[in-house]
């Protein structure tokens, strides 16, 4: 691993906290951007379900902030260590995938699901706490990402 | 823990007794009337001739709807998003409501209204056509001849555009046309148009002098100049302005008479539904017969107030048969009414089901508490929720989710210092070591230094739950009758699964070794016996055992279940790093700069914390709630029953209230 530099290890636990922020963010972006879109749409006809529906919009928002956390995270466990090895790194940089890439995904997906579910809302006034559970569903796999990642984080011995 | 009993009541009286009655009955607010489908009811009774008067409250209360659909142009109070969230009606107390009643005429105000707002419609249009005659007349604005009067019959006069480009071409074909017999007057030049009028002999006729090139326009023609003529359609745009000023200003006046308004509007709209019930009976020609339901704890007091206001009525309460679905009323105590709202969330128990609420309440207190890990967050949910309700005054049915998170933020208090987290770890920058002490002494699990506890302990607490559905499933089955059923299907999955669960807890901790390959039989003697018992249905001994194998691999759903359970522990760790994130900013950006720094990590904090408590906040109470459908509900729930409504004033804009 010689032609990555002498600090690689460093820097592939860097790697490791940009993708995870990075993807989750990206994940989260795309979700609250279907969401909203959906949601101007129908705050165009009636603009009162703007609490309700701001809700709906958030939910797809959470991984973004799990991706930020395992990026933090990983900032947290590298504060005072002097020496990152290149194992080290890699293996950090693997621990931050599950947040990073379920992020992405599961963010798109919700974003979908919220949007979706934001017609119950239309159509159903009464029913918007069911319509806050389906996009929770997609939400878990996220939630099982950051569960892996900081466990996984976790184990790196330094 | 419990679905009430409900009793079905019929209530047979003379017919003149029946408006007093339905109107003390909604009063009363403790019935359900039953509506009797038309082809279902006894063939001698007879329509109610009421259906007919219903049309009265209905017109009056969509005159007045009208109205205050009018008067919220000119309101400024416009509603907050919390109004909006909370759908909070104004409340208002009785001696107010009679007043209005009595004293406000409201289809005179709402008549008022209609003859705005038809008046505004007219003005609108009105002042479109002046608007339309204005542009068109400020193009001839400079002509000076009067439009139609100076003509003494001898000539004519065709008002028009010639594109500028064709203007010579043009004046050469009028002129050989009309033989040199013509005046040309070049009004205005705008945009490659030039404005002409042409004054020619009446020997001409206009068709000819539209042949060359004209495209003609027509004026309102007066007895006045163009500009004469647009200064009167100016008068008549501003006299119209000042009347919408005069009637905006009379409508703001009107504003005032909002709530009045509204106070009607549910009168009528209650009246209404006395209507309606009324002619919802089954009538003969002297008699009326009303159904309706009401739980067994309120029967003997609709007994005695009936008995006391109504001493002619005839009342019978009967059990439900079993072909009826009796509307479900919950029955809980008064901890775990507010938990009504999770399970209502998902649906309404069957009569014949366990009402899930008091088995949820206190799972789905401590999951929340749990996912946000927090005591400072706790504090904060307190102090908005007893913000809101003494801001908002709620009533009953919106109370309920204040007091929901009011337990729930009491919980969380008590556990977010069990897992060491207040506003993250705020505290250890706290320069007293008493202080801190005191915090880490209230701390039993840290799920910072040991995350794998927490884990081990968030999947404990949801087999807890699942064992718990799997037993009312047991204790439902068993009340149905079905008592070798229970004992078989729920029985042998509660035996395996308890043994698996000691048989994780005995190989892992150390001092339990020794049980450890007593617990082993013990599972593998709970897989045969859900093997044995689980095909029961299927035919013939192999597909018995096939049914029976195949229910053990559905066990596998079980485990995924149980590990649903670790989302707690990481919705809670991620609260707690975010608000841990947020202090060490804060606290860094607090160091150099001496004034401005502590400013700015003031705002960061309180900005940060309640952007976190927010988000979390969300996530715990949907998470929580996924807990109990998606895992807890499965195991024993079904749902589908219809919630018991009683009869009683509804209202839209208005409570009232002593």
């Amino acid at each position: 691993m010689e032609w990555l530099g002498i600090n690689a290890g460093l820097g592939l636990a860097i790697l490791g906290a940009a993708l995870a922020v990075f993807l989750g963010g990206t994940g989260s972006s795309i979700g609250v951007g279907i969401a909203g879109q959906t949601s101007a749409g129908i705050m165009s006809e009636d603009p009162e379900k703007f609490g309700k529906l701001l809700l709906l919009q958030a939910l797809p928002g959470t991984q973004g902030v799990y991706g930020l956390l395992i990026g933090f995270w990983i900032l947290i466990r590298l504060t005072g260590v002097e020496v990152v090895t290149v194992d080290q790194g890699w293996q950090l940089l693997f621990a931050c995938l599950p947040a990073a890439i379920n992020g992405l995904m599961s963010g798109i997906w919700q974003g979908k699901v919220s949007a979706a579910a934001m017609n119950i809302i239309v159509k159903h006034p009464d029913a918007s706490g069911k319509a806050l559970i389906l996009p929770a569903m997609v939400e878990t796999y996220a939630i099982f990402g950051l569960l892996a990642s900081l466990l996984l984080t976790n184990r790196v011995v330094f | 823990m419990a679905v009430a009993r409900m009793r079905k009541v019929h209530i047979i009286a003379h017919l003149s007794r029946k408006a007093e009655l339905v109107a003390t009955l909604q009063e009363w607010s403790v019935l359900q009337l039953a509506v009797v489908p038309q082809k279902e009811r006894h063939q001698k009774s007879q329509t109610s001739a009421t259906v007919v008067s219903a049309s009265e409250s209905e017109a009056a209360q969509a005159d007045i709807g009208r109205a205050l659909a009018y008067l919220r142009r000119f309101d400024d109070y416009k509603e907050g998003l919390i109004d909006s969230f909370m759908g909070l009606k104004a409340g208002v107390s009785p001696e107010l409501d009679e007043q209005i009643r009595a004293g406000f005429d409201g289809r005179a105000a709402a008549q008022q209204t209609r003859e705005y707002d038809k008046r505004l419609t007219e003005i609108a249009s009105e002042r479109r056509q002046l608007q339309a005659e204005q542009s068109a007349l400020l193009a001839w604005s400079s002509l000076s001849v009067r439009l139609k009067a100076e003509l003494s019959g001898t000539v004519n006069i065709s008002f028009g555009t010639v594109a500028q480009k064709d203007m010579n071409a043009f004046l050469q074909r009028l002129d050989t046309q009309c033989q040199g017999l013509f005046h040309l007057e070049q009004v205005k030049v705008a945009s490659n148009k030039v404005n002409v009028a042409v004054v020619y002999h009446a020997s001409v006729s206009p068709a000819v002098i539209k042949e060359a090139m004209f495209t003609p326009t027509t004026l309102s023609t007066g007895e006045e100049t163009p500009a004469e003529a647009l200064s009167a359609v100016f008068h008549k745009l501003q006299a119209l302005d000042a009347e919408t000023q005069a009637i905006t200003a009379a409508s703001v006046l009107l504003v005032r008479d909002k709530l009045k308004l509204q106070v009607l509007y549910d009168h009528y709209g209650s009246l209404l539904q006395r209507e309606r019930a009324a002619a919802g009976t089954q009538d003969t020609r002297q008699t009326f017969w009303l159904e309706g339901w009401t739980d067994a704890d309120t029967e003997a007091r609709l007994t005695e107030l009936l008995a006391q206001r109504f001493p002619e009525v005839y009342v019978r309460f009967d059990d439900p048969q079993p072909n009826e679905k009796p509307p479900i009323k919950l029955k809980n105590v008064q901890l775990a009414r507010p938990f009504e709202l999770v399970t209502n969330m998902y649906g309404w128990p069957m009569y014949t089901e366990v009402d899930p609420t008091m088995a949820l309440a206190p799972f789905f207190g401590l999951f929340f508490a749990l996912a946000l890990g927090d005591a400072g967050y706790g504090l904060l949910v307190l102090a908005a929720c007893w913000w809101f309700m003494r801001k908002y005054k709620p009533d009953a049915v919106s109370s309920k989710f204040f007091h929901l998170f009011i337990i729930s933020g009491v919980i969380s208090v008590v556990v977010g210092f069990a897992v060491n987290g207040f506003f993250g770890n705020l505290l250890d920058y706290v320069p007293i070591e008493f202080v801190r002490q005191i915090r880490r002494s209230l701390v039993i699990i840290n799920p910072m230094t040991n995350p794998m506890g927490m884990m081990v302990f968030s999947i404990a607490l949801g087999v807890v739950h699942i064992l718990l559905g799997i037993c009312l499933k047991a204790f439902m089955t068993w009340k149905s009758g079905d008592k070798l059923g229970a004992l078989l299907d729920q029985g042998s999955w509660l035996f395996l699964l308890s043994s698996l669960v000691l048989l994780a807890v005995t190989s892992s901790v150390q001092g339990l070794s020794s049980y450890a390959s007593l617990t082993q039989y013990a599972s593998v003697l709970g897989a045969v016996l859900v093997v044995l018992t689980q095909g029961r249905s299927a035919k013939g001994i192999l597909g018995k055992f096939g049914l029976g194998l195949y229910a053990l691999y559905g066990g596998v759903g079980y485990f995924s279940d149980a590990l649903s359970y670790t989302r707690l522990m990481a919705l809670g760790m991620a609260s707690a790093v975010i608000a841990m994130v947020i202090n060490t900013i804060a606290m860094r950006m607090m160091m150099p700069i001496p004034v401005v720094g502590w400013i700015g990590a003031l705002l960061l904090l309180v900005g940060g914390h309640l952007f976190n408590l927010l988000l979390s906040g969300l996530g715990c109470f949907v998470h929580s709630a996924r807990l109990q459908f998606v895992e807890f509900f499965t195991k024993f729930f079904e749902g589908g029953g219809v919630p018991f409504k009683p009869f009683r004033r509804e209202s839209k804009f208005t409570v009232v209230r002593g």
